[in-house]
């Protein structure tokens, strides 16, 4: 498998997560009533700051998943 | 009548862009200002720093854009005061060599000319559902916004032209979006960058007669991030940015720090003798977007531009889907 293409799959599994993950921090998001509360807006900005850490730690392994797996065939 | 001007000013801008990076070119060649082409087996010493034609170059058709009364003076105000400290970053990154954590946290203030005059909406969009309030949060994401995107191209300039198609194939994902979204700002900005970028475009690709320099590369990306939250397209922005995200972020995760390439100690990957790309295999070297590329079998710098030219084709689709599902409502 060419490298471009281990790429290409980390790209588009980590774009369809981000889409879900939007959808899910939106839901979240409504939860809160006044949103011109800064505590309301902290809330948001935690919670994004977790699912995006999750996000970008998904990528991660991934990435190290897919190296590892064409190290170990060539 | 505004469509004419746009055009006029593109053209002015394609001119513009070409004359300044010959100009720039021959004078930084003159006054000795190169660098080594390291991924040429006779390592060339070509002259960098030409990516301050750029800042140059689109600042001076904002104005332009401005003054035929396309934008308003806000939005003019805070490009040129933007861009202006991209370039002094840049400059100093390049010519002084300050800590690797200066430019993160100089770029921050790049933002600041868009707080000051109030060029954005303190609401981010996002699919199927709208999007959400940050009247508070807003500005802050806007000084992160800067000092990401900047730094996440900056990091992307390993291969002669990679940062360069990356920005034009994201600014043209901006300009879709734009479309999309209906954002007649960020269609008129769009054009404008993408214009600029023409000439940096043709000098910086492969084989490169030019390299940009941090103050291109910072450059080009703070107007990205400008682009995002003047426009409001900062979510399709995200996704057309992947190929820059994977790579800075493999960067930081395995550093764990603001260190430059340059002063890593570690080999991520090498030129052999038949002028191919090669991973070096080295356990504490980061798993870079050029390092994953050439993971199965070594590769030329030009079948690898090709590579990152097609990842960032697959991320623009990406990004109009993302634009799509923005406009949806269920």
């Amino acid at each position: 498998m060419r490298g471009v293409w281990i790429v290409l799959c980390i790209l588009v599994i980590e774009w369809i997560l981000f889409m879900l993950l939007n959808i899910l921090i939106f839901n979240f998001s409504r939860i809160t009533i006044v949103e011109n509360r800064l505590i309301d807006q902290l809330i948001k900005l935690i919670v994004n700051t977790i699912i995006g850490a999750g996000w970008l730690y998904s990528w991660m392994k991934l990435g190290e998943k897919f190296y590892s797996k064409v190290k170990s065939r060539t | 009548m505004i469509p004419c001007y746009i055009i006029f000013s593109s053209l002015i801008a394609i001119c513009l862009s070409l004359i300044l990076t010959i100009f720039f070119r021959s004078l930084f060649l003159r006054a000795n200002i190169v660098g080594i082409d390291q991924f040429k087996i006779n390592k060339p010493k070509i002259p960098t720093c030409v990516g301050i034609s750029y800042g140059v170059t689109s600042s001076l058709a904002i104005v332009i854009l401005y003054l035929l009364g396309c934008i308003n003076a806000a939005i003019m105000y805070s490009y040129s005061l933007m861009m202006m400290l991209c370039i002094i970053v840049g400059l100093i990154d390049d010519f002084y060599d300050p800590p690797g954590v200066f430019k993160p946290i100089a770029m921050l203030f790049a933002g600041i000319p868009l707080i000051i005059f109030r060029c954005y909406t303190p609401y981010l969009k996002t699919i199927l559902y709208g999007g959400y309030s940050l009247p508070i949060l807003y500005p802050f994401m806007i000084l992160l916004a800067f000092s990401v995107t900047s730094n996440t191209v900056n990091m992307l300039d390993v291969i002669n032209g990679s940062a360069v198609i990356g920005v034009f194939m994201v600014l043209l994902s901006g300009l879709l979006a734009s479309i999309i979204t209906k954002s007649s700002l960020g269609v008129i900005i769009s054009i404008i960058l993408l214009s600029s970028l023409i000439g940096i475009l043709l000098f910086n690709i492969y084989p490169a007669k030019i390299f940009l320099g941090n103050v291109g590369s910072l450059s080009m990306g703070a107007s990205i991030a400008f682009l995002a939250v003047t426009s409001r397209i900062e979510l399709p922005l995200v996704v057309a940015m992947f190929p820059f995200i994977h790579n800075s972020f493999y960067f930081l995760a395995k550093v764990r720090g603001f260190i430059e390439h340059k002063k890593l100690n570690v080999n991520i990957t090498f030129l052999d003798d038949r002028g191919f790309i090669v991973d070096a295999e080295d356990k504490r070297a980061p798993l870079t977007l050029l390092r994953l590329l050439v993971s199965s079998s070594p590769r030329k710098e030009n079948e690898l531009l090709n590579d990152m030219l097609l990842l960032f084709i697959i991320s623009l689709i990406l990004s109009v889907i993302t634009s799509y599902l923005i406009t949806i409502r269920v």
